[in-house]
């Protein structure tokens, strides 16, 4: 039997998995090292300001329905300053590739004077260009100038051999666009989707019950459109600039349907958080632990891999657009 | 409708149960079965203003009941929430819940052993319904310890020495400036060798309780109910982290074993942003 192997290589960005967390849910530093001990490709940190945030007022979370949650949780955060002592602290203990989630600043000068305070404790930086829930949060991922320009000047502010990665939102006119852009301005490696303003269904009197309303909406109920996007960008930057691929994941099956749309790494964040503890189970919550959920996750990539009779992701990568469908 | 969407409860009767603490009395039980020292999340509005939604533990459950006292913020304010809970809310008015979520002491809870609920404040309420589930399922040794900074805001006395079981229960009164009597109490009381010991109350309380405890018993059976700042109550937000734990999904009770060896609980707390400050 031929050896599987799941790792990727994104940019230089080396994943023992192909898969990671969504940005958001894990918040504090003692989260990404516990997180780190799990079967995971990296960690991905939640968006980090300067400035201590509080976050938005509750309900920050609403269940629209079945298959979409409405979130408006605000970039919460101690700020680079207020988590200073406890993240240099756990650094060390992150056993994973860290992924520092930014947020952009005012002009793309600030920018790179925040990604200086970070010290370079980070092996990659994603640009949280496209977050709904801060003013102006989704600015610079919704100008193509723009993109380029904050992309430059984070490119230029990070050293050498970490890479930036470029978080796209779906809301933007053409995100073909916008991810050439990205990567004209020094984007390493592109991410999608961040969450949808709107899905099929107008739920726009529910949403107005989070404490700062609209929020933007992930779940399963956004994998299709997801797919699409990942599709879009692929079609654009081609094979080039890998592709972070995320919206909507739950299964090993749903991970695969994104690398064969032109993704070479997967993050799974509302499946992967939502009413599950980390690691210790209640005999009253139905939910597997995050930790048990990773486990079981690579033992089923393992599976369909063997049973797709490929041996690793890359033989997955843009399928959807080389087969006769 | 499952547990992940809010369900409108109307607010029957409303309990003053003494200065700033009331309980609520709803209309109806949750949807979901609610176990002790489980938690739901309650919304408040009124006339369309939004005030906001924080996590109770359940006093009463059949109807549901919470039990709420005045709140002090990290800045020594009186909190939005639950003042305009106690100041504003009448019978009649809505609340929004979700739940159940969270752990329950069940998951810990081992009725070969002696029982010590230990409760300060306003950490009588899930354990009134723990004594509760307890005398309705269990005939094992229950003791109950109440601490409150008067005697007059001693919680549920009546309800934990008469409507339960055979419980013996004490009252810790504090003495001005000094809290923690209860601590004497149980302390001269003694813990028997074998027994289990769950506390619910500010985290001070937490500590010295458990401390008492561990002199007594393992770390693995003395069970805490943690409290932390805590926003979407089902693991999605990351503000209710205690070392890597969320509070709303992996808690919130945990073993002292697991808050000493593994998290810095005791050293610690978090703020709304989630900065970290000494305690």
């Amino acid at each position: 039997m031929p050896e599987i192997d799941l790792s990727a290589d994104l940019a230089g960005l080396g994943l023992e998995y192909f898969w990671m967390n969504g940005s958001g849910p894990l918040a504090m530093p003692p989260d990404y090292v516990m997180f780190s001990g799990y079967r995971t490709g990296a960690v991905v940190g939640k968006t980090i300001d300067i400035n201590e945030i509080m976050g938005n007022e509750t309900p920050n979370i609403i269940q629209l329905d079945p298959d979409h949650i409405n979130n408006s949780i605000g970039l919460s955060g101690a700020g680079i300053s207020g988590r200073k002592g406890e993240f240099v602290e756990c650094y060390p203990n992150i056993k994973k590739p860290y992924i520092e989630s930014i947020k952009p600043q005012e002009t793309p000068e600030a920018t790179q004077k925040m990604i200086y305070l970070l010290c370079g404790l980070y092996r990659a930086a994603e640009l949280n260009a496209s977050c709904p829930n801060v003013e102006g949060g989704m600015r610079v991922g919704q100008d193509p100038g723009l993109a380029e320009q904050y992309s430059y000047a984070c490119r230029e502010a990070m050293p050498g051999g970490k890479p930036l990665i470029f978080k796209l939102t779906p809301n933007a006119r053409n995100i073909g666009e916008i991810a050439l852009a990205a990567v004209r301005g020094g984007a390493d490696i592109l991410s999608l989707v961040n969450t949808f303003d709107e899905v099929g269904k107008d739920y726009s009197q529910q949403r107005q019950a989070l404490g700062r309303p609209p929020g933007g909406i992930s779940g399963r109920g956004i994998k299709e459109k997801a797919l699409e996007k990942v599709g879009e960008v692929y079609q654009a930057v081609g094979d080039k600039v890998p592709i972070i691929g995320m919206g909507g994941i739950e299964t090993v099956r749903d991970a695969v349907e994104f690398l064969e749309r032109g993704a070479d790494a997967v993050a799974i964040c509302t499946y992967l958080f939502l009413d599950r503890p980390m690691e210790i189970s209640s005999q009253f919550n139905p939910n597997g632990t995050v930790k048990g959920f990773l486990n079981g996750f690579k033992r089923g990539m393992t599976r369909e891999f063997r049973r797709l009779g490929v041996s690793s992701p890359r033989e997955l990568k843009g399928r959807y657009f080389r087969e006769a469908v | 409708m499952s547990k992940e969407y809010m369900e409108k409860f109307k607010i029957e009767k409303i309990k003053q149960e003494c200065p700033d603490t009331k309980t609520f009395i709803l209309d109806k039980e949750l949807k979901g079965i609610i176990m002790p020292g489980q938690f739901v999340m309650v919304n408040v509005t009124k006339n369309g203003e939004k005030i906001g939604q924080r996590p109770f533990s359940p006093s009463y459950t059949s109807p549901l009941g919470i039990t709420v006292k005045r709140r002090l913020t990290d800045t020594g304010k009186p909190g939005k929430v639950t003042s305009f809970m106690l100041d504003r809310l009448e019978t009649d008015d809505t609340l929004e819940i979700q739940g159940p979520n969270g752990n329950s002491f069940l998951d810990f809870y081992n009725s070969d052993k002696t029982a010590y609920l230990v409760a300060g404040g306003c950490g009588a309420a899930p354990m009134r319904y723990f004594a509760k589930y307890l005398g309705n399922n269990f005939v094992g040794e229950v003791l109950v310890f109440l601490g409150a900074p008067a005697k007059n805001q001693v919680l549920f006395k009546k309800d934990f020495e008469i409507s339960f079981g055979d419980y013996s229960v004490f009252e810790g009164i504090d003495e001005p400036g000094k809290p923690g009597k209860i601590l004497e109490v149980l302390k001269e009381k003694g813990i028997k060798e074998g027994s289990q010991v769950f506390v619910c109350g500010p985290r001070p309380l937490l500590k010295a309780a458990a401390e008492l405890a561990s002199q007594y018993i393992p770390d693995t059976d003395i069970i805490l109910s943690t409290e932390e700042i805590m926003k979407c109550g089902r693991g999605l937000c990351g503000s209710c982290g205690i070392g890597g734990y969320r509070a709303c999904q992996d808690g919130p009770s945990f073993t002292y074993e697991t808050l000493l060896k593994k998290t810095k609980f005791f050293e610690y707390k978090r703020l709304k942003s989630g900065r970290r400050v000494p305690i």
